[in-house]
């Protein structure tokens, strides 16, 4: 089962409902890690195997960008793997919660991926990063 | 919450310049992102403190800097860095 992660500007009432409806979810807040910044968030994460969830698209699209990519261009077979990055627009608390549960029933390939809800499309909220055409691809949902 | 008592718990984010980056030290918790949760909860100062767990007097404090910094806390907000 995924393993959740919140950098420290997702609400903890979120950490609460995930451990209420029986995901494994921690907060940067719980483990006193407040005040990490985001490149270490993601290194702690990528270290447990946790997905991290977070509100920043913009610093967590580029950091994933160089994990990603870096690796590469030194000469590294593959980068390291990290369990992947959820980016949650700013809603609800049950909102948020009502879009996590949605993508993880897909059961997505979380490693190395970076994900965004955007809430724009009712069919399609979820878009994917795709890092060779640097574009957002929509995460067919099913039915 | 007095304004010097706001001060006293801000702290700069170093991955954000200028008033749009400071968080508040105690929670890690960036002001923007508040600001953000409180948009999208229609402004209910009370639901925020709840969803965050921090308390009420902060929320309204972090209201009240924010309306004196809208402009780049929005600009935060709009790139989706919050």
């Amino acid at each position: 089962m995924v393993r959740l992660y919140t950098d420290h500007d997702v609400s903890l009432r979120l950490v609460e409902v995930l451990h209420g409806r029986g995901y494994q979810a921690t907060a940067a807040r719980e483990l006193g890690h407040q005040r990490s910044l985001d490149y270490e968030h993601l290194l702690l994460a990528a270290q447990h195997g946790w997905t991290l969830l977070t509100h920043n698209r913009k610093d967590f699209t580029e950091l994933h960008g160089a994990w990603v990519h870096w690796p590469r261009a030194w000469g590294l077979a593959l980068p390291p793997t990290h369990a992947g990055i959820l980016v949650l627009q700013h809603a609800l608390v049950s909102s948020l919660y009502e879009a996590l549960a949605a993508l993880l029933r897909t059961e997505p390939p979380l490693s190395n991926a970076l994900y965004w809800w955007h809430g724009r499309s009712r069919k399609e909220p979820w878009s994917v990063w795709q890092p060779d055409t640097k574009e957002w691809r929509l995460v067919p949902m099913g039915t | 919450m007095s304004e010097s008592e706001l001060l006293a718990l801000m702290e700069d984010d170093p991955q954000w310049l200028g008033p749009a980056g400071v968080w508040l030290r105690p929670y890690g918790v960036s002001i923007a992102a508040l600001i953000g949760h409180w948009h999208a909860v229609d402004h209910d100062v009370e639901q925020v403190a709840a969803d965050y767990k921090i308390p009420l007097p902060v929320i309204v404090a972090a209201v009240d800097y924010y309306e004196q910094h809208q402009s780049e806390i929005d600009t935060r907000l709009a790139v989706g860095a919050a």
